[in-house]
């Protein structure tokens, strides 16, 4: 798509601020950060330099020199200023700032910062922008996240006390952690446990206690035990099931679509946690194959139904 | 023909350069025609034609400017000779300004930036932090990059319904429900709710409130009416009608759980008695639906004892299955 002089308007704009913030900031440098190339970096430097107050005399127009691809500003004339943010971007970050509290436990430190920042925001508009409201966040009910940060951000291990719904235990694990993501309003942290050898996901919101571990020592080789393949389930999805496919879309290719089944394959190491997860939508769900994982299906089920037919 | 398009569009970029910068020098209020006169593009001036078609491309640029999040000032109109108005832009209203953001301030909007990371509003939003990281405020990236807020919902459509709102104007879309079915809806609110997000609009057809999941509606959603269209009554809370909802649902189950398995329901539950292997819970839920589910997980770890009508439905549901 063809930029607009609108979008390199604002570009050019912003680059003097950005540039004065950064004195010899490169070509290259700039490119990254305004995500284009480096020729329209060049280009758009080029144009600001012909670019100035009226009268257009030398001492009125915007001066800046790229010494061997080192960028800086010279004389920004009035445009030393970064611009102002627009209602669009105001609403975006108002948004996107509600869903990060959707993350947070009401307790984090992070909840006045959002709020505060929310405020400073909306008070740059003359009329307040309606947001979205965000309900229940329980991503971090046992406020450990802000913990899990901490060991991230200066590179350590924790302790964990973390409840499994796969093994339906409690255990406490020493874990190196290497990231965190929130899939739609829940938390899970990636991380290398010392106890399972291998690397892990879990799930904050089982994670009842984290502390931070002094001076570990760092493991070097990090060779994973693991064993377990992924494995490829075909199973059939009817409307009642629609939500296992909204919540699992990372691990389900969709095959077929119809008006009452879609079909998808789902890749899992772990048959058990398919099988659990899948059960829970009744006959809204069909595992088309393998043969011996529907059977295990329905043999879950019917242990389950002793319970409701003594 | 390329080629004059693409300088035409340079010469805009410096035509809109040179005019902000004019109006920012500006003492006094400029009127049109000055302006007309004092901005110039490489020497020239940078309105040409007839005044009709200067006064076009004046009209278009000030909106530019504007969209850009550039306030323009009208004024400086002098009753006693002429009439004509003038413009000038305030560096104080040209210049970002967040009181006093601090570098943590400044983290935590980055990394909430990450939440439009694959939407249209991923370039608005990275350009504004562009301009936030442009105030000299030394940054903290401690945490930064650490977390990424990933929702599977159409983010492209939280936007337009959030416009949609704002504006009061009816939307329509195709919506995924127990069949496909085409809804008009006058939008009243967003929720993010146990990780969804959600519509709550008056859906026209049968005139009563409903609750939308965006994960459900296919496709872009449009406007099919005009702004200023309907009322959002002034009582009227997203969040308060979505609990309400959820309370008038709100139960406790007693099931029975073998000793030392369930651990992730049983925490949020009270005990009452325990024999023969098994503990028996109080456990609160608010969906019927969803809370089946979790019991369902446990497979035969668990049995549901009341309320009956949740063990009927689990009943039912494991005989189906057990069928295949």
């Amino acid at each position: 798509m063809a930029e607009t002089a609108i979008d390199r308007t604002k570009r050019a704009l912003d680059l003097i601020p950005y540039v004065i913030e950064r004195p010899g900031i490169t070509v290259q440098e700039l490119a990254r950060d305004f995500v284009v190339s480096e020729k329209q970096i060049r280009a758009d430097l080029d144009l600001l330099f012909v670019c100035g107050l009226p009268g257009y005399s030398p001492l009125e127009l915007i001066d800046i020199s790229t010494d061997d691809d080192f960028v800086d500003v010279i004389e920004p004339q009035l445009l030393d200023q970064p611009r102002n943010l627009t209602r669009r971007e105001i609403v975006a970050l108002v948004i996107a700032l509600e869903a990060l509290a959707a993350s947070r436990n009401t307790l984090d430190p992070l909840r006045a910062t959002i709020t505060q920042l929310q405020g400073k925001l909306q008070g740059t508009l003359d009329k307040p922008i309606s947001k979205p409201e965000v309900l229940n966040s329980e991503a971090d009910p046992h406020g450990v996240l802000a913990t899990i940060e901490q060991a991230l951000a200066i590179n350590r291990e924790l302790e964990v006390e973390y409840l499994s719904a796969k093994s339906d235990n409690r255990t406490i694990r020493r874990i190196a952690p290497t990231r965190i993501y929130m899939q739609n309003g829940s938390g899970y942290l990636h991380a290398w446990c010392y106890n399972s050898i291998g690397e892990r996901t879990f799930r904050i919101d089982r994670i009842v206690r984290a502390d931070l571990l002094e001076n570990s020592d760092p493991i070097e080789n990090r060779t994973s035990h693991d064993s377990d393949a992924a494995q490829q389930i075909v199973v059939g999805l009817r409307s009642g099931a629609r939500e296992f496919l909204e919540r699992h879309r990372g691990i389900c290719t969709v095959d077929s679509v119809t008006d009452d089944e879609t079909v998808v394959r789902v890749h899992v190491e772990d048959t058990n946690w398919l099988l659990r997860t899948l059960i829970g939508y009744g006959s809204a769900v069909r595992i088309e194959k393998p043969a011996e994982i529907a059977a295990e299906l329905r043999e879950m089920a019917r242990e389950a139904l002793a319970l409701y037919t003594r | 023909m390329a080629n004059k398009s693409e300088s035409s569009a340079g010469d805009k970029t410096e035509r809109l350069i040179n005019l902000v910068l004019a109006l920012l020098s500006a003492k006094k209020f400029l009127t049109k025609s000055q302006i007309f006169d004092v901005v110039k593009v490489r020497g020239e001036a940078a309105y040409q034609g007839a005044i009709e078609s200067k006064d076009r491309m004046f009209e278009r640029d000030k909106d530019d400017l504007r969209g850009m999040g550039i306030q323009i000032e009208v004024g400086g109109l002098d009753p006693l000779f002429d009439d004509e108005a003038g413009y000038r832009i305030k560096e104080s209203q040209y210049a970002l300004a967040l009181p006093d953001l601090s570098p943590a301030e400044l983290a935590t909007l980055s990394i909430a930036a990450t939440f439009w990371r694959d939407s249209a509003l991923s370039s608005d939003t990275q350009s504004a932090l562009r301009r936030l990281n442009s105030l000299g405020i030394p940054a903290d990236t401690t945490n930064v990059g650490l977390i990424d807020l990933r929702y599977d919902t159409g983010d492209q459509n939280l936007e337009l319904l959030n416009e949609a709102i704002e504006s009061r104007t009816r939307v329509s879309f195709e919506y995924l429900g127990p069949r496909i079915s085409q809804k008009s809806v006058d939008p009243y609110g967003l929720v993010l709710w146990n990780g969804f997000w959600y519509l709550l609009g008056m859906d026209s057809e049968i005139a009563e409130i409903r609750m939308y999941k965006l994960a459900r509606i296919s496709g872009t959603v449009s406007k099919s009416g005009k702004s200023g269209s309907y009322e959002i009554p002034e009582s009227f809370s997203a969040a308060n009608y979505v609990k309400t909802v959820l309370n008038e649902e709100k139960q406790i189950a007693k099931v029975k759980v073998r000793n030392g398995t369930s651990l992730t329901l049983t925490v949020q539950g009270q005990k009452l008695e325990q024999h023969d292997g098994w503990t028996l819970f109080e456990i609160p839920y608010e969906s019927q639906v969803s809370f089946a589910r979790t019991i369902l997980w446990y497979g035969s770890d668990i049995e549901v004892v009341a309320p009956v009508s949740l063990r009927e439905l689990l009943r039912s549901v494991l005989s189906e299955v057990a069928r295949g």
